[in-house]
């Protein structure tokens, strides 16, 4: 097989899915916790598709366009409900959104 | 070696050179080149200038438009799979895709009934 | 020439059900008259989850052998149909608790499409048997319910809880994407069968992408499943959401990520079984710790609800530990009381907060079992349940759950379940108290409205649908727990 092995992207994959789960735990701007949940989804598309291309087969590709769908009608639905807040004038930061007693 | 190597060549060739020449064509084909030479050697894309200094915000229409925007374009990803054995399927790729397209109506007829297609 | 699938169309009704009423609901929220969607699009819910519990017991009648459908992607079988029926059940009284619901007009047709619609991505969530119909039948439900929680926007805190569910629910959707990816690259198989062979034959139960792929998927499914240490959401989201989607996200919610749980975890991973039955149990145990503890400081009833709610996929969970039919069957079996006892009491506490028009706390449920004895009674049943007391479905289901660890050997899971259930009687007596105990010296509020409290008939029959099974299910053992036996024994 051409190109590096499956091993250099599985790497970059978990790199990227790390980055967005660190985006998500200390970023307090909902924009950025959307943008870092996109490349965290968008880390683990990337291991599909590598892995589909190690072991030969397309399901994986197939997964991964049905991931995209889905990422983008989630984050569409977070910037709605951004739009929604910013209409009403509510904070928007994600650590003030309510008292995390829990 | 070189063969494997040709189609990444043209690939890159032309991803230089469509940038490149909007910028060679921005300046030689300008009608009034003495003036707002800064705006031009900035990045741009679609030809947005970063805008006026008074950051204007933007309508909730346009939210809401590019919000529809993404969620009914990404739908085009089911497409190219599609497209690539459409004859092979057939039939049965037919009424898949007629299942498909019946929920994205519904979706559709929900949002111009709702007015979300007017610009505000 | 592609070889193209047989399409099952019976297998998906029950989504289909639910996938067509949804979309009438939305067409309904924008062509029938402003007046009539209320009543429309509640009516047409209610057809719909009527339909879907129709068309799931056909399909438990259809499928005494279990087999994959439409290209093995889904599975038609006794355990699917069964959890289809709970959930199509508890959005069935979900609709009935959110007849009277003060939500505005403009969204009411909309908020009817997404609750069928959730239900739908439930439904077809449990009959998932590949990595890929997991993810998106988990999705399609959260994003419905992402949506639902923000609905009403004239609630305070329902925009946020909307968020913040979407926040953490998405992280813990990417948490088990990634685990699937990793599995996929360790079998190269998305299907569940063929994942179990692929670890079978190639000898990989050791393998460090497997194993890191598990403990990722386990993790996603806490986050959905409202397990500890992935609960931290529950309690904000249950309380800023609107109560009727309180409800239903914490009955069908956790019938659905349970069920699937059980699912892929005997069905793909039964070489991890010691992994995973270790790491369950450990789960169980946080769930059960952090649930109850926290209950016990709660005055807000609705988060006192949502922390036993945390503390039930504790219970759940023990008997997907357990990792035997008995165990499976006792699952299923708890599901039943617990959707009835969950929708039942967050349907009275909706009820108390019209009549208040403020958040419902233990001090101003003072007396309530007075004024209107048949919700108080109800509550009071549904709290007893919850603390497994005789009579109730609650109390054979602990039972059940109990027997299915002690069968596995785990007598220690057993002695912490029985420690939770006693902690649990401090904060669930005590909502009893308040309701019939306290001397009417104690009534600090009187209804806004003054006068006699409004009659709800819709609410007062969801209740008591509630009220039927909760008490029913104990009497109705014998049958149940013979439904319970075939849609586990798909898997044991």
């Amino acid at each position: 097989m051409n190109g590096p092995d499956a091993v250099w992207y599985l790497c970059l994959a978990a790199f990227l899915f790390c980055t967005g789960a660190l985006g998500v735990l200390i970023r307090r701007s909902p924009l950025i916790v959307l943008l870092s949940l996109e490349i965290m989804l968008n880390g683990s598309n990337l291991a599909l598709i590598a892995f589909a291309r190690q072991h030969g087969r397309e399901d994986g590709q197939i997964f991964a366009l049905a991931v995209m769908a889905v990422a983008a009608s989630e984050v569409v639905v977070g910037l709605g409900l951004i739009v929604a807040m910013a209409r009403r004038r509510l904070d928007l930061d994600v650590d003030k959104l309510r008292t995390l007693r829990g | 070696m070189l063969h494997s190597w040709l189609a990444f060549l043209i690939y890159g060739f032309f991803a230089l050179a469509i940038p490149a020449s909007m910028m060679v064509m921005s300046f030689v084909f300008a009608t009034r080149p003495d003036r707002r030479t800064r705006a031009r050697t900035i990045p741009f894309e679609s030809g947005v200038s970063k805008g006026p200094p008074d950051q204007r915000s933007f309508t909730i229409s346009f939210y809401l438009t590019a919000m529809l925007f993404i969620v009914f374009d990404i739908e085009i990803v089911f497409l190219y799979p599609l497209a690539v054995i459409l004859h092979q399927l057939a039939w049965f790729g037919f009424v898949e895709f007629f299942f498909f397209i019946v929920i994205l109506a519904v979706a559709y007829v929900y949002i111009w009934r709702k007015g979300a297609l007017e610009w505000r | 020439m592609i070889s193209t699938p047989h399409v099952d169309w019976f297998a998906l009704s029950p989504t289909l059900a639910l996938l067509g009423a949804g979309a009438v609901a939305l067409l309904g929220a924008v062509l029938v008259p402003r007046r009539a969607r209320r009543p429309f699009g509640a009516t047409v819910c209610a057809f719909g989850f009527v339909g879907a519990i129709a068309a799931a017991a056909l399909v438990y009648g259809f499928s005494a052998d279990a087999h994959g459908v439409i290209g093995a992607a889904i599975q038609r079988d006794r355990l699917g149909a069964l959890a289809e029926m709970i959930i199509a059940g508890a959005g069935f009284l979900a609709v009935w608790t959110s007849a009277t619901e003060p939500m505005p007009d403009d969204h009411i047709a909309e908020y009817y499409a997404l609750l069928a619609w959730a239900g739908a991505g439930m439904a077809f969530l449990t009959t998932a048997s590949t990595l890929m119909t997991l993810f998106l039948g988990l999705e399609w439900f959260s994003i419905s319910l992402y949506i639902l929680c923000a609905i009403d926007v004239d609630l305070v805190g329902s925009l946020e809880a909307g968020l913040k569910y979407l926040i953490v629910g998405g992280f813990g959707s990417a948490m088990l994407l990634f685990g699937s990816a990793l599995v996929y690259g360790a079998t190269g198989a998305l299907r569940f069968g063929e994942i179990a062979h692929a670890v079978a034959a190639q000898h990989l139960s050791h393998d460090a992408l497997l194993v890191a792929g598990l403990a990722l998927v386990i993790g996603g499914l806490g986050f959905k499943a409202s397990a500890a240490p992935f609960h931290m959401w529950t309690p904000d989201v249950y309380e800023g959401a609107p109560t009727p989607v309180t409800a239903f996200m914490s009955a069908a919610t956790k019938t659905a990520a349970l069920v699937l749980t059980l699912r892929v975890l005997v069905t793909a991973f039964p070489q991890e079984a010691r992994l995973w039955t270790l790491a369950i149990a450990v789960i169980a145990c946080a769930s059960l710790a952090v649930g109850n503890l926290a209950a016990l400081v709660q005055r807000g009833v609705k988060r006192m609800l949502a922390y036993s709610s945390i503390s039930h996929a504790g219970f759940m969970l023990i008997a997907i530990a357990a990792n035997n039919a008995l165990g499976g069957r006792a699952l299923l079996y708890y599901l039943v009381p617990y959707s009835a006892m969950s929708i039942g009491s967050f349907a009275v506490v909706a009820a108390r907060e019209r009549e208040l028009n403020a958040p419902v706390t233990v001090e101003n449920l003072a007396g309530f079992g007075w004024e209107r004895p048949l919700l108080g009674i109800s509550l009071s049943v549904f709290m007893l349940g919850f603390a497994g007391f005789p009579l109730t479905g609650g109390f054979v289901g602990k039972f059940y759950v109990f027997a299915a660890a002690y069968r596995h050997g785990w007598t220690w899971l057993v002695i912490v379940g029985v420690a939770a259930t006693a902690v649990s009687l401090y904060y669930y007596l005590g909502v009893v108290r308040a309701l019939f105990m306290r001397p009417s010296a104690e009534l600090q509020l009187a209804p806004v409205a003054g006068g006699s409290p409004p009659s709800e008939r819709l609410l007062q029959t969801a209740v008591t649908g509630a009220l039927v099974v909760t008490v029913g299910s104990f009497f109705a053992v014998q049958p149940l727990i013979e439904g319970a036996k075939h849609a586990a024994g798909v898997l044991f």
